[in-house]
């Protein structure tokens, strides 16, 4: 049962297909750049991996979240899931700003055979003279039986 | 030497913003078309600051999707007045007039923008984020500083704890109830205030 994950996010994204638990594809800019990596087994999760670069850090007082598209069929705790880090990696010579975060996006599958997780991710980041909203489409093939609550 | 370091200091050093509670600093800035507005000549009304950058994305989303697309006109419209503050230095990020003129009309903000090149006029009032939002009685007590709202993607989409809370209207409801403030002050979010370095 290895995990498979697509995904493609701005236009960006190289779609792969990867195991479990390795880097399936990332959405960049030139100021940040997102990688999920796909669950692992008998898990109900996806990570995903948000870095700020070009002296950008991650806007830690913006809500950071998963929005879920229509056409994702797992399903999601809410219409908008809060996302919290579980990690971060602080920003050198910036105090208390973080230029790396990991968020932990859980879903639940409802039976067997391919899902998709579709949605968009929102996050902000920052430097000294601006600051980026960004809304980022996620989308991820999951492999069978991944992700059952 | 020895003095002109110490003046030197002296003029370095970050003004002290203005308490909660306390009188509201007094101002005179010039709008987008060179008009000054003085806050004392607004003395007896209930006046809103509103801490304004273009070019700072949750400004936009404040005012195209967020609590600043009616607020002020529905308050003025009660006989508050409502103005907008740029604090931006020349150079930095949402700086000059047409830049401003341009917003204001995107926005249909209904309220002049001043322009604060200097700063001295944000950081008496203590404002660090755009948008940020100031509250003066028409004692011109300064009675609320803080977020427009307590969702702070700007587009009212995360309330915290659930729950939408504009806070400016929620203090110019308790002014208008003669009760006092509910949430005298909260903390910023938004962009930093572009202030000269």
């Amino acid at each position: 049962m290895s995990a498979r994950l697509l995904l493609i996010g701005l236009g960006l994204v190289a779609a792969a297909r990867v195991p479990a638990g390795e880097p399936a594809a990332k959405a960049e800019a030139k100021e940040w750049a997102v990688v999920v990596e796909g669950p692992a087994q008998a898990t109900s999760a996806v990570t995903i991996h948000l870095t700020a670069r070009a002296g950008y850090h991650v806007n830690k007082d913006y809500p950071t979240a998963f929005r879920p598209g229509p056409d994702s069929t797992v399903t999601f705790a809410s219409a908008r899931v809060a996302l919290k880090p579980t990690a971060a990696t602080a920003c050198a010579g910036e105090p208390g700003e973080s230029c790396a975060v990991t968020l932990e996006l859980p879903y639940r599958a409802a039976g067997s055979g391919e899902a998709r997780l579709a949605g968009t991710l929102d996050f902000s980041v920052c430097s000294k003279e601006r600051c980026l909203i960004e809304k980022v489409p996620l989308r991820a093939q999951l492999a069978a039986g991944s992700g059952r609550g | 030497m020895r003095k002109s370091l110490v003046l030197l200091s002296l003029v370095a050093a970050p003004a002290l913003a203005a308490d909660v509670g306390g009188p509201a600093p007094e101002f005179s800035l010039p709008d987008l078309d060179g008009k000054v507005v003085k806050l004392s000549d607004l003395h007896g009304r209930t006046v809103v600051l509103e801490w304004f950058n273009p070019g700072c994305p949750f400004v936009r989303a404040s005012h195209t999707r967020g609590t600043l697309v009616d607020d002020a006109a529905r308050h003025q419209g009660a006989g508050v007045v409502w103005l907008a503050i740029n604090s931006a230095a020349p150079g930095k990020q949402g700086y000059g007039v047409e830049t401003n003129r341009d917003a204001a009309r995107q926005y249909r903000m209904s309220y002049p923008v001043l322009l604060d090149e200097s700063g001295q006029v944000g950081r008496a009032y203590g404002a660090t984020n755009t948008p940020g939002m100031i509250v003066i009685d028409r004692e011109g007590r300064l009675v609320y500083r803080g977020a427009i709202d307590n969702s702070p993607d700007g587009e009212q989409q995360a309330p915290q704890g659930g729950t939408l809370v504009d806070y400016v209207s929620a203090a110019l409801d308790d002014l208008a109830a003669g009760r006092p403030v509910r949430y005298p002050e909260t903390k910023q979010y938004g962009c930093s205030v572009k202030y000269r370095s």
